[in-house]
């Protein structure tokens, strides 16, 4: 059957940047579009997703791997009708440091939970940890968030160089988060954008931003998606535009897709 | 199999002659009673009732038969069974092992360095490899004869057996040559090890008289001797191309460069990891630099 599942990883090389929340909105924006969407928490050990989301699963990603519980028995439903969510474990340092064949037996598994959805948001942890980097390199898509502190730039450009050097991979979208106006954006772009053209060769693709907003803590706080709390927020607003271009961007690469798998394996030379 | 009744010896010698006449034994004369073919070793079994081992041995002394093996079965406790088992034992140690030390041998010694090679290749991992040596063994040697320099390789195999980890494996590579694979150890682990196992071989030989400060007594008189020794040792860490051959040489190299130094002396050399480069992934200040102000 073709693949029309279009795995989307959420990275940052700094944490508290904003990754769980544009996952999660993301996914919840392109699933009332009709699109099914599973969200899998791949902060691996050290998980949120259900935290954000005030589910407190009695199985999760650990369980497929040691106790082989079928994955669908692990799925939780976010909002009925296709909305789901695949829950890692918080405090299982051994999952958080897989070796590849365990991430391969775990995607293996998987597959078929991944290929009932339109899109598979990967929630990354933050960093340049083998897991991370085994994610990212082989979703189709990446997303490197990052804020206008220089921090923050400063990590996700040592992500993008360690994700270039180490496994090849050169193309990135950039999700600029916190900002407080379009120059800003523009401005936390830019910096990082040349900067990998001038020292890695390569450029990087905007997909957009999200503006500062009050209205994202407190959906945080209420463990419920802004997008369905306060869609009309200027967040709101800055994350539907994110989710069109996603959709897009999907609609696109259809073609592509229909012959790939949905992770593709970078580390045993499969071509993009 | 067949099955027979010892009642002709004759006829049984002559049997066995024709089969080996047969089988190739001109080809294959260590294989005693096993037909090397091109994929593998075949043993022939016959069973012949009413023989026992000593009629065996005077019927294969008179016959030239001495290459087959003959193996009684009958007996309650199978006391030869039970030493062949133990020769062969015995054996498959010695194929292994050093006859004097105990320790692993350089062909055991270059199989598992090509497993733990492997290992790293897979798995990423960091693996170290030592080798030692006597100091001026043979002026050593001169003075105090043979028999002193196998204490000393026997000590120092002991010495070598305590400080090592479980899962280390020592080896005698060769005369004066000896081997420590380290999976997981880092240069100043190894370094470590050799330090502590040095000072464990002086202080062995100040036991038993010396002085203590690699200068350990002989055991022959008040004759002294300096009982130390040098060691090189390499590193890799991740994926890299080469072999064992190729650790092999740059411990070797480390080795020599050692022993110019001077006794006691440890060196150490690094495989390059392939696989990843500090310099190629590291952000430099003129990369932060240019992030922060974009100059």
């Amino acid at each position: 059957m073709d693949n029309k599942t279009l795995s989307v990883a959420i990275m940052s090389g700094k944490g508290g940047v904003g990754k769980t929340n544009l996952a999660l909105n993301l996914g919840f924006c392109l699933f009332k579009g009709n699109h099914p969407v599973v969200l899998m928490d791949c902060d691996l050990g050290l998980a949120n997703l259900d935290v954000l989301l005030g589910l407190a699963p009695d199985k999760n990603l650990q369980d497929v791997i040691d106790h082989d519980v079928p994955p669908e028995d692990i799925l939780v439903p976010i909002e009925p009708g296709g909305f789901d969510f695949l829950p890692a474990a918080s405090g299982v340092p051994e999952l958080f440091e897989m070796d590849e064949d365990m991430r391969a037996l775990l995607l293996s598994k998987l597959h078929p939970v991944f290929a009932d959805h339109h899109y598979l948001f990967m929630d990354l942890g933050a960093g340049i940890n083998p897991t991370v980097l085994s994610f990212a390199s082989m979703s189709r898509v990446r997303i490197i968030v990052v804020t206008p502190e220089p921090t923050s730039l400063t990590d996700g450009y040592a992500l993008i160089k360690v994700l270039a050097t180490q496994r090849g991979v050169k193309d990135f979208l950039v999700v600029v988060n916190q900002v407080e106006s379009k120059a800003e954006e523009q401005q936390t772009f830019s910096r990082l954008n040349m900067a990998c053209e001038k020292f890695l060769g390569f450029g990087l693709t905007l997909l957009g931003s999200v503006r500062m907003d009050k209205a994202l803590p407190e959906s945080v706080r209420r463990q419920v998606p802004l997008m369905k709390r306060t869609p009309d927020s200027p967040a709101g607003k800055d994350l539907f535009a994110l989710a069109r271009k996603l959709h897009s961007l999907r609609a696109s690469l259809l073609p592509q897709l229909a012959g790939e798998p949905v992770l593709v394996n970078f580390s045993s030379g499969t071509p993009d | 199999m067949t099955d027979g009744t010892f009642g002709n010896i004759d006829a049984l010698a002559g049997e066995l002659r024709a089969l080996g006449r047969l089988i190739g034994e001109a080809a294959a004369p260590a294989a005693g009673a096993a037909c090397v073919g091109a994929s593998g070793v075949l043993a022939l079994t016959r069973l012949v009732r009413g023989m026992g081992p000593d009629d065996w041995f005077e019927m294969a002394s008179r016959n030239g038969l001495s290459q087959w093996l003959a193996l009684p079965v009958a007996e309650q406790d199978f006391p030869l069974l039970s030493h062949l088992l133990a020769t062969l034992d015995d054996l498959a140690f010695r194929t292994e092992h050093d006859a004097l030390t105990g320790l692993a041998n350089a062909n055991f010694f270059t199989r598992r360095l090509e497993k733990e090679l492997d290992r790293v290749n897979r798995d990423g991992a960091v693996l170290s490899m030592a080798l030692l040596s006597i100091d001026d063994l043979d002026g050593l040697t001169g003075r105090f004869g043979p028999a002193w320099a196998e204490r000393v390789f026997m000590e120092l195999a002991r010495t070598m057996g305590r400080v090592k980890r479980p899962y280390d494996l020592a080896a005698r590579l060769g005369e004066n040559l000896f081997g420590l694979i380290l999976p997981g150890a880092r240069p100043h682990n190894v370094c470590a090890m050799l330090e502590r196992l040095q000072a464990g071989l002086a202080a062995s030989f100040a036991c038993s008289g010396g002085d203590g400060s690699g200068n350990g007594g002989s055991g022959n008189g008040d004759a002294t001797a300096g009982v130390s020794f040098c060691a090189g040792h390499t590193t890799c860490v991740g994926r890299i191309s080469g072999r064992a051959c190729d650790f092999h040489e740059l411990a070797t190299a480390a080795l020599t460069q050692a022993r110019r130094k001077g006794a006691g002396c440890i060196q150490a050399t690094k495989l390059p990891d392939e696989s990843f480069s500090p310099q190629a992934t590291m952000v430099h200040s003129d990369e932060k630099k240019f992030l922060f102000s974009g100059i």
